[in-house]
This record gives C-alpha cells, sequence and structure tokens, in this order.
C-alpha cells in the first residue's frame, strides 16, 4: 500500500507535474480515489497489507472483490514541517 | 501469503498501514529531497473500503480478508488521518515504564483470568494504583456492573496486589547505642504499609513489635527466642506473606582461639598457608618412593 501511494504521489510530481510548472500552475493537492485488491501477507508484526490496482478491467471469479482506496495527498515545502 | 482464511487482529491490520504510510511518506519526501524539489507531497489523510470478514474472538475485533468469488463480504470502511503530534499526546493511552510502585494489573497474577483484565482495560483501568483509586472513590459497584465483575472479586484481586512481599530479611547491623543489646531484624520488600500503618508481623506466631516502618523496609524488634522460624507478615489475614529464615549469629570460637586466630604470624604470606587435615599421617621422608 505504501509503495502504490508513494508511486502515485511520484507521478503527480513526474510529467504531469513538469507540464504545470512549465504553465505557471502549482499543484496543492492530490486526490485519488481508484479500486484496490487487497490482501495480507505475513502475521503479528510483520503484517504487511498489500493493495494494487486490478489487473483487469474485466472481473473474473477468480479475482479478488475490489476494495476502494481514497488518498488525499497536500503539497508542502520539502524539508519543512508537515502541515 | 497469510495463510488462507486466517484472520489477522485489527489492531496488527493498522499498525501494518500506519507503518506503510509512513514509509510511503518518507519516499515522497526523499525523493523531493533528491530531486531538489522546492515542494513536495504530504498524506493528509486516506480512506480504505476493504472488502472482509469481521470476526471477535475472545474479546479481540480481526479482520479476513475476502478471496476469489466471495460476494458475503463485508465492507468494512477504515479512515487515516495525519495528526499532530499534541494530538498523539492528548490521545494516546500514557504509557509509562513498568514501575515497581505502580504495577500492572498483570501483577494480579491468577486473581483475576485475562479476560476479566481485559474488560478493566477497556475502561481504562490499566494499573493496580487505578483500580484501588476506583474502589476508594466509591466507584467499585459502578466498575463491577460495567464489567461484570463482582465487588468481591475486585475487593479480592486488591487484597492480593496489596499483600506484602518479602525479598529479604537480615539483622540489623546499625542500631543505635540504646538499641545496641537488643537485637534488630531488617525486612526489606514492597507493600508493607497499608493506609500508612505497618502490616502486622509475627514470628512463630507470636506478635514481633515494629520500631521503624517504610512501604519498602520494616525494623523489627523481636525477643531473644525470635531470631529463626517462620515470619508472617500481613495487613489482611487471608493475604499474608510467610517468609522463613535464620538471623541467629553464628557460634563463636572460644576466646583464646579467637585471639590466635586474629593475629596470624608475621612470618607467613598468604601463600604459605596451608590447610591439613589432621586424620592425615604424612609418610616418613626416608621412607623412599613407593612400591
Amino acid at each position: 500500500m505504501g509503495e502504490t501511494i508513494a508511486e502515485l504521489s511520484a507521478g503527480a510530481h513526474g510529467a504531469s507535474g513538469d507540464r504545470l510548472r512549465a504553465v505557471g500552475i502549482r499543484a496543492t493537492g492530490i486526490e485519488l480515489s481508484l479500486p484496490v485488491e487487497t490482501m495480507f501477507e505475513g502475521e503479528g508484526e510483520g503484517l504487511v497489507v498489500l493493495t494494487d490496482v486490478p489487473r483487469f478491467r474485466r472481473r473474473t471469479d477468480f479475482d479478488l472483490p475490489a476494495g476502494r482506496l481514497e488518498v488525499r495527498l497536500v503539497a508542502h515545502e520539502t524539508g519543512e514541517a508537515l502541515p | 501469503m497469510n495463510p488462507a482464511g486466517s484472520s489477522v487482529p485489527l489492531e496488527d491490520f493498522i499498525q501494518a498501514v500506519q507503518s506503510q504510510l509512513d514509509n510511503a511518506q518518507a519516499r515522497m519526501t526523499l525523493k523531493a529531497q533528491n530531486d531538489r524539489l522546492a515542494l513536495t507531497f504530504a498524506i493528509k489523510d486516506i480512506s480504505l473500503d476493504l472488502r472482509a470478514h469481521v470476526e471477535m474472538q475472545q474479546g479481540d475485533i480481526r479482520i479476513r480478508p475476502a478471496g476469489a468469488n466471495d460476494g458475503d463480504a463485508s465492507v468494512f470502511h477504515l479512515v487515516f488521518t495525519a495528526i499532530t503530534k499534541p494530538m498523539i499526546d492528548e490521545n494516546a493511552v500514557q504509557l509509562s515504564v513498568e514501575d515497581d510502585e505502580d504495577p500492572s494489573i498483570d501483577s494480579l497474577g491468577d486473581a483475576l483470568d485475562d479476560d476479566e483484565k481485559q474488560r478493566l482495560e477497556r475502561i481504562g483501568v490499566r494499573t493496580v494504583s487505578k483500580l484501588r483509586d476506583m474502589q476508594r472513590q466509591g466507584l467499585e459497584r459502578s466498575v463491577g456492573r460495567i464489567t461484570s465483575l463482582s465487588p468481591e472479586k475486585l475487593r479480592g484481586a486488591l487484597a492480593r496486589a496489596s499483600r506484602p512481599m518479602v525479598d529479604d530479611v537480615s539483622s540489623d547491623p546499625d542500631g543505635d547505642g540504646a538499641d545496641a543489646l537488643r537485637s534488630r531484624l531488617r525486612v526489606r520488600g514492597r507493600n508493607l504499609l497499608k493506609d500508612g500503618l505497618p502490616a502486622r508481623v509475627t514470628i512463630a506466631g507470636q506478635p514481633v513489635s515494629v520500631v521503624r516502618a517504610t512501604d519498602s523496609e520494616l525494623v523489627l524488634a523481636p525477643a531473644p527466642h525470635q531470631l529463626a522460624g517462620q515470619m508472617s507478615i500481613e495487613h489482611d489475614p487471608r493475604e499474608s506473606a510467610q517468609v522463613y529464615f535464620d538471623a541467629q549469629p553464628a557460634v563463636r570460637p572460644a576466646p583464646a582461639a579467637e585471639a590466635a586466630a586474629a593475629a596470624p604470624s608475621p612470618e607467613w604470606t598468604p601463600s604459605e598457608v596451608e590447610w591439613r587435615d589432621p586424620a592425615f599421617t604424612e609418610a616418613p621422608a626416608d621412607q623412599g618412593p613407593l612400591q
């Protein structure tokens, strides 16, 4: 789950972020809402929650039921305390 | 992978999500620093709809993610939001290092079973002193009603928790001049005072005077025949501490032998001192080697 969120944030920083900056626009926040499949790996303190977007558009009986992950990210200056 | 069909405690799940969110935040910050970006993003909140089965096992909420073709699963809606340090301090349960002065209710041992301890923890009673405070405030019945623990059970558990505990019994070497001719016993332990009063002490069934008392130490004035035997210390006859001890002075050697032992021969050095078994007779030196 952490990697999914970090990758989505990196995407906002990447090509789309560069295009926005080129025209003088700055993203101050990002809201994502996407279907995810969730699984658990490990147990106890080693438990890891795995979430990823469904691999196929068409669902089959073999796919895990999709839940939903909504993330709100806010911009802040690098090195400053989190807002 | 988590074994098929097995559930995990909700606490473990929340802790795992928190840990992964921390990692995600650290990665985003590092990336911004490495790319020399003036702005980065912080996670404000996340909301997760998890298709799962929710179970209760021995008072714990456990969740089991839905498998493929599992249409009957519930939707578990979780929202995590970033909070500031003052909010953490305000809302977190006070964590304290295990303290001898304020032991946790686990120290009640088998006076309460695990389920009963959990019921107390759910209403915020995590230490023996907290339980005692509630009893002092007359909240015993309310606690009993909410937790389904009878007042007698709570009283019994508290009596167990406040019973005296003895770590050490020794003769007191610090007697002052007036007490020099009387023996003193020093008892070290815990819970030796209750409501400011020392515990009752008996040795071999006979009471002993308490000369000084603190919660962790008693100084006793035993009669000459009370320097060994079974000591019983109690606030409540139902919960007493029993200890066997022997603080009688060792038998002293005769004065002449003591003086001889105190003045070693000046020619001897410690390496020359040897102990000889008087029963052993050394063979004469002129006998030659043994055949």
